[in-house]
């Protein structure tokens, strides 16, 4: 377990810059989760804590102890890759048992086999010891790797993106295994992923990388219901957030949000007008609402909006329904069980209690803490 | 449907005649020189020189007798046979050549593949480039060199020379081979707590032992069938069996049986390394050319 500190780290790579003054500190035995689009820089910075690769400026510290000029095989951590890198040539209980024989480790044989077998045995690959790498599918080979991980007992766990080439039925089985393995509960672990599932699922916290730079970071839930800007909003989620162009305005009636495009009002409660006041918020801004929070009203005269259905996938537990508002398609998660006509005319209610409110030039969450 | 089966049926049968006994003429023809000088260091005297040559013939093995008895007389017409001399003279050169090559390219090749330098795709290159000089070009500036700093006929010199047979070879195949590897397993054993010294040679060096098996064997072929370097370079100490072959053609005649009977003993090493590494070459070949 130990504590792992990123400060300020630049990293160029060609001249373009890959990490543009990282920062982070996660705390100890935490499960830590770095979510971001490819190419936002996240294996490269499990890498720079590994010491695989070299940085420009900056600071890696375990523990408070500064680790740049700690070669990466005398750092206590462990790294599943995830290409897997598992040795063609060992057996897997070769591989999983190499970190146990490296230079400077006293282990004595059957000491490795013990915990070779433990290990193997948790991870249910226990009857694939004699097989090569080469003769393992994908889940197998995923746990091979982890498990290469798990008998170094490192002090770090770095995982890069390990459920991202499994095979989507077997990925939920070995997400819910991720949380029972006490041992990367108990540990520091440092995992990597563009699947927003997972982050929200396994993160005590999650980071959120973008282009190399830290947006955001939160517990899954204010990543989910307080984004700091539109990019955050929209990565976490699916189908993601819908987001709408509208003008603030404040008439005798009562404060409303006009939607242009879409020729319809929401009607603001006076905490959010009054929130919105408070942050000077400019009178044309973006609203964004969530799927699961627009509902349907079958008769349209009653409800806020009227719209007309377009495409309807009902996915068994599920319903997606595409929606046209004149020139405006939004997205709504529905009861799977209703059924839709193309070119019905439906009403909608937004539940104005979920908005999300931005700014439009800088898309920034206008009503967030973090500012 | 009539007319598609009689078309295969006739023209097919007669399209495959055709390219076998293309086969087997294109066959006859490259094989046959190998095929005659065998029978030809089978073949008493005179029986190589008959005309019309003779196909059934009784069999002798004197010419195979003659060259490798150790016979130095002075008197003319004999032949003072060096020829076993020369066979261990091109073993020991080329295998000497071959591990010096081993033991530079290995590493020059994984510097090359796996790192990335200022001016690296011109030393490749320019490694390359060895195999493209004609050696008839480079052999006589090689030859007043090797005169002036003493190296004319000595091992040194010759196994020096053959790195520029044996050397590109081995760096070129290996470098892509190297670039093959991937990174990432030489990742995986740094975080296992393994230097990287180790981790070249318990990971990275057997993963590329199908590459240096076949860059080996074609280093070893082009070494040990090179002539124009043992020519010059060397004189009777150091010959390889190229050049002590020649010694067969004497001021009294051809010696033809002898010249076949030596070819077909200098070609068996060869045989044998290439039959036994045909699997690997092919497979190291491929793997290192086909980039991913």
């Amino acid at each position: 377990m130990a504590v792992v500190a990123l400060r300020n780290i630049v990293k160029s790579y060609d001249g373009e810059k890959v990490l543009r003054d990282l920062s982070f500190q996660t705390s100890d035995g935490e499960f830590f989760v770095l979510l971001g689009p490819s190419g936002a820089g996240k294996t490269t910075t499990l890498k720079v804590i590994a010491g695989l690769e070299d940085i420009d400026s900056g600071e890696v510290l375990f523990d408070g102890k500064p680790m740049n000029t700690v070669p990466t095989n005398q750092r206590s951590v462990g790294m599943t890759f995830e290409s897997y890198a598992l040795y063609p040539h060992f057996t897997v209980f070769e591989n999983l048992a190499n970190s146990m024989r490296a230079p400077g480790k006293k282990h004595s044989e059957s000491e490795i086999r013990e915990r070779v077998a433990k290990v193997a045995k948790m991870l249910k690959i226990d009857h694939l010891l004699d097989r090569h790498p080469g003769e393992l599918s994908g889940g197998q080979k995923q746990r091979a790797s982890l498990g290469r991980t798990m008998v170094r007992e490192p002090s770090i766990y770095l995982l890069d993106e390990p459920l991202t080439h499994v095979d989507a039925k077997i990925r939920f089985e070995l997400r819910l295994q991720f949380h029972r393995l006490e041992e990367l509960q108990q540990s520091t672990t440092i995992y990597v992923t563009h699947d927003y599932v997972e982050a929200l699922s396994l993160g005590n916290r999650i980071a959120i990388l973008d282009n190399g730079e830290i947006i955001q970071i939160g517990k899954p839930k204010e990543i989910y219901h307080e984004p700091c800007n539109l990019f955050v909003a929209h990565l976490v989620g699916q189908p993601p957030i819908n987001v709408l162009d509208a003008i603030l305005e404040t008439d005798p009636q009562g404060p409303a949000l006009f939607i242009p495009k879409g020729g319809f009002r929401i009607s603001l409660s006076p905490k959010n007008h009054k929130s919105l006041e408070q942050v000077n918020a400019p009178s044309e801004l973006k609203i964004g609402i969530r799927p699961r929070d627009i509902e349907i009203l079958h008769g349209p005269d009653k409800a806020m909006v009227k719209a007309r259905s377009d495409v309807f996938e009902p996915f068994g537990s599920l319903g997606l329904l595409s929606v046209i508002v004149n020139d405006i398609y939004l997205e709504l998660l529905v009861d799977p069980d209703m059924s839709f006509e193309p070119d019905n005319p439906l009403g909608l209610n937004f539940r104005e209690d979920r908005l999300l409110f931005f700014d439009p030039e800088t898309e920034m969450n206008l009503l967030s803490n973090e500012g | 449907m009539a007319t598609i089966e009689a078309q295969t049926g006739r023209n097919g049968f007669l399209h495959k005649l055709v390219v076998n006994v293309m086969l087997i003429i294109c066959f006859l023809f490259l094989l046959f020189p190998v095929f005659w000088v065998t029978t030809m260091a089978f073949k008493g005297h005179d029986d190589i020189l008959t005309w019309p040559p003779k196909f059934v013939f009784k069999p002798t093995l004197e010419n195979f007798h003659n060259i490798t008895t150790a016979v130095r007389t002075a008197t003319v017409g004999a032949v003072s046979t060096d020829f076993l001399k020369g066979f261990g003279n091109s073993l020991l050169v080329t295998t000497s050549a071959l591990l010096l090559s081993l033991i530079t390219g290995i590493p020059a090749a994984y510097a090359l593949g796996r790192y990335r330098f200022k001016g690296k795709n011109d030393i490749a290159f320019t490694f390359l480039t060895f195999r493209f000089a004609p050696e008839l070009l480079v052999i006589i500036p090689i030859y007043l060199i090797f005169q002036q700093i003493g190296l004319y006929d000595t091992y040194i010199g010759l196994v020096w020379v053959y790195q520029l047979i044996t050397m590109p070879m081995v760096i070129w195949i290996l470098m892509s081979y190297f670039e093959d590897v991937s990174v990432e397993l030489e990742q995986a054993s740094l975080v296992d707590g393994y230097p990287p010294l180790r981790t070249f040679w318990r990971i990275i060096l057997p993963l590329a032992k199908p590459g240096i098996a076949a860059a080996s064997l074609l280093a070893f072929i082009y070494a040990w069938n090179n002539f124009i370097f043992a020519l010059i370079l060397g004189s009777s100490k150091v010959q390889p069996v190229t050049v002590s072959a020649l010694k067969f053609i004497t001021a009294e005649k051809l010696r033809y049986g002898d010249i076949a009977a030596a070819c077909v003993l200098a070609a068996i090493p060869i045989l044998i390394l290439a039959i036994y590494a045909q699997r690997y070459m092919v497979r190291g070949l491929s793997l290192g050319a086909v980039k991913k």
